[in-house]
């Protein structure tokens, strides 16, 4: 899952990066409001964490023009500006969750699933797709109720065909929800990815489009 | 307890009794005056109505003499000068007398003394003069007495009126007495009396005062509060990660963070607590001459290691004697935040001057860098609590050119930003008056300077 995180604060910044990208999240970072709306144009997250009081532009009003141009993504404000009215002005321009600073990782981590739960249409936390469980906030696979040994990359990779099944990705568009702007990407990472998920869950678990890209055929 | 109402009453009473003091001696002259003139006429007449003829005989109760008062005596001499007629027995009167009157002192009091000649004897007719006082003092007591009914009436009326009057002070207390500490809309003035509406306009003066200081007070607070939380989020998260540390290189890692972390809330909370302590009307050091360069070369020396941190060529590139009146911890102060600024914002290998300049009506202390300046529009917006250039990278309260800007205000001091020509240049401009002036000599140049590793 593919993460923007707009912080003008570097220490905040750094740490809510580090740790995000523990709980397995891709990670882009921009910390004023005009790059944070920039970043955005490109649809490629999906979630936004969003600070209020930010330089260039603010928060609020990134929010506003996100949304007036029809951009769904699901956005959680995270501030300091705790009073009810800023709450209420959060969630009414288009906010989908509102955390106040200082807050627990571990929160930000289950209030992030939540909205991308919720995002998904599924009801639990818990992906499942046959044999398949994945839970992305314990970063737990399971085939058969045996323990997968994915690594974080696989399971990103992994989480993103199970999010719409039967839907065609491409290579690039793969590389987009599993690689954050720092990443070095290599040539043919993604094949060598789903290569290897091909061995821990079967040849035929992830089908190839040839010359389109790779899907997860929907279950009869 | 002074109180108008007994004041006034006191100084009625006073007053009136010097009034009517005056008021019965004056009256008591008028009637002595025409006493006198009623009595010098009555004795004239008493005088004229005697008979012209010799008396035959002397003795004291002859009839057809005038009934006259017992205090009036009468005496007639013949005119070979033989007393032929007495009243009564009058020892101290002198036995002649001029013609006319005459005042004559008595052993028993001061007479009145009417001559005249009559025919070929002497009419002397004597009064003493204490009926006359005596006449003339009852006419003083029967005027002024009534007078006296004033007191009461006066005092009473007085009493009353006071108490009207102060009414709307009564009000206006009780309208303030029943206020809670919030409450610092002005008194409505509206139908007082001019008199108290001096003093209420300098209470509405002082509320209105008093309410802006309480809310850029509050403020202040809320911003504080809210800039401290920013800190407490990154030491929180910090925390988190530490604890999250899997081997030791990254628990090390962790901790180095949140060592840094702490630095930072530490700052913000000091650079608050300065500018607590710079705020007006805080007790603030005791003014005493204060030598900008010696000041100078003291902060320079305690941020040497900083700059030598960045390779940044630090000193002072012209200096002056310049001695201004001030506190001396708030000065440096002032020059530290001004050079550690310098040194923030200042790229590696950068150059940071000093210049002191003592000229003749003012001293001015410069701080010129080449560091990438600030955007014209935020040249003055930086000096407001808090506020920190869009992008800013380096670690800062926003707080530091607040205190600046106050400590120079509270040394009459000016603070100026310009970018010029290779970076930012700060300026702090200390004026005429505030100055023990020695004439630098010359601007010498000086070779403080720490050179660069």
């Amino acid at each position: 899952m593919r993460l923007l995180l707009v912080e003008d604060d570097t220490m905040i910044g750094e740490s809510v990066r580090k740790g995000l990208r523990q709980d397995g999240f891709t990670v882009d970072w921009v910390r004023d409001g005009r790059a944070g709306e920039l970043a955005l144009e490109d649809r490629v997250h999906d979630l936004v964490l969003l600070d209020l009081g930010l330089p260039a532009r603010d928060g609020l009003d990134v929010l506003k023009s996100l949304r007036r141009k029809g951009n769904p993504v699901p956005v959680l404000i995270v501030t300091a500006r705790d009073a009810v009215p800023d709450r209420v002005a959060g969630l009414n321009a288009g906010a989908d969750d509102y955390l106040i600073k200082p807050f627990d990782l571990e929160e930000l981590s289950a209030r992030i699933h939540a909205l991308l739960r919720r995002k998904s249409g599924r009801a639990e936390t818990v992906v499942r797709h046959g044999a398949l469980t994945l839970n992305p906030a314990t970063h737990e696979a399971h085939l058969d109720g045996e323990a997968l040994n994915l690594s974080a990359r696989e399971f990103a990779l992994l989480a993103a065909l199970l999010e719409h099944p039967g839907v065609v990705l491409s290579v690039p568009q793969l590389e987009e929800k599993i690689y954050g702007w720092d990443d070095e990407v290599g040539s043919n990472t993604i094949e060598v990815y789903i290569h290897s998920l091909r061995k821990k869950l079967g040849a035929e678990f992830i089908r190839n489009v040839r010359g389109v890209g790779y899907m997860v055929p929907r279950l009869s | 307890m002074k109180s108008i109402r007994h004041t006034l009453l006191l100084w009625l009473f006073l007053g009136l009794s010097a009034g009517m003091a005056v008021a019965a001696a004056v009256v008591y002259a008028q009637a002595r005056e025409e006493a006198n003139q009623i009595f010098d006429y009555q004795m004239k007449q008493l005088a004229a109505s005697l008979p012209r003829q010799p008396f035959a005989t002397l003795g004291p109760d002859r009839p057809g003499l005038p009934d006259i008062e017992r205090d009036v005596v009468i005496q007639i001499w013949n005119g070979s000068g033989l007393l032929i007629y007495r009243s009564h027995e009058m020892p101290s009167l002198p036995q002649r007398a001029e013609l006319g009157f005459t005042n004559v002192h008595a052993g028993d009091g001061a007479w009145r003394v009417y001559s005249a000649l009559q025919g070929n004897t002497v009419v002397q007719v004597a009064q003493p003069l204490s009926a006359r006082r005596q006449v003339a003092a009852d006419t003083a007591l029967k005027t002024v007495a009534p007078l006296l009914l004033l007191f009461p009436f006066l005092g009473t009326l007085i009493w009353v009126t006071v108490g009207g009057g102060l009414t709307p002070v009564k009000r206006v207390a009780a309208e303030v007495e029943s206020r809670d500490a919030n409450a610092l809309t002005p008194i409505p003035d509206a139908d007082l009396p001019q008199e108290i509406r001096p003093l209420t306009r300098a209470l509405n003066n002082l509320l209105a005062r008093l309410d802006h200081t309480l809310d850029v007070q509050r403020a202040f607070v809320a911003d504080a509060a809210h800039e401290l939380r920013t800190p407490l989020t990154a030491l929180k998260l910090q925390i988190q990660l530490a604890e999250r540390a899997a081997d030791e290189a990254e628990r090390k890692a962790a901790f180095g963070e949140l060592k840094q972390g702490f630095e930072r809330a530490i700052h913000v909370v000091q650079q608050l607590l300065t500018l607590a302590r710079q705020e007006p009307g805080a007790s603030t050091g005791a003014k005493q001459p204060v030598d900008l360069s010696a000041l100078a070369r003291e902060v320079l020396a305690e941020l040497a290691a900083a700059a030598q941190a960045k390779r940044i060529d630090l000193g002072i590139q012209r200096d002056a004697k310049a001695v201004v009146s001030g506190d001396p911890d708030a000065l440096r102060i002032l020059l530290n935040n001004l050079i550690e600024n310098a040194i923030s914002y200042t790229p590696e290998g950068g150059k940071i001057d000093i210049v002191i300049d003592a000229g003749e009506d003012a001293a001015a202390l410069d701080v010129q860098d080449n560091g990438p300046g600030i955007p014209p529009a935020e040249l003055e917006r930086v000096f407001d609590r808090f506020y920190r250039v869009p992008g800013t990278q380096a670690p800062g309260s926003g707080l530091g050119l607040s205190i600046v800007r106050q400590i120079a205000e509270a040394h009459g001091a000016e603070v100026t930003l310009e970018n010029s020509g290779h970076g930012l240049r700060a300026s702090v401009r200390f004026p005429l008056g505030r100055i023990f002036h020695e004439s630098a000599s010359g601007s010498a140049h000086s070779d403080f300077r720490l050179a660069p590793r």
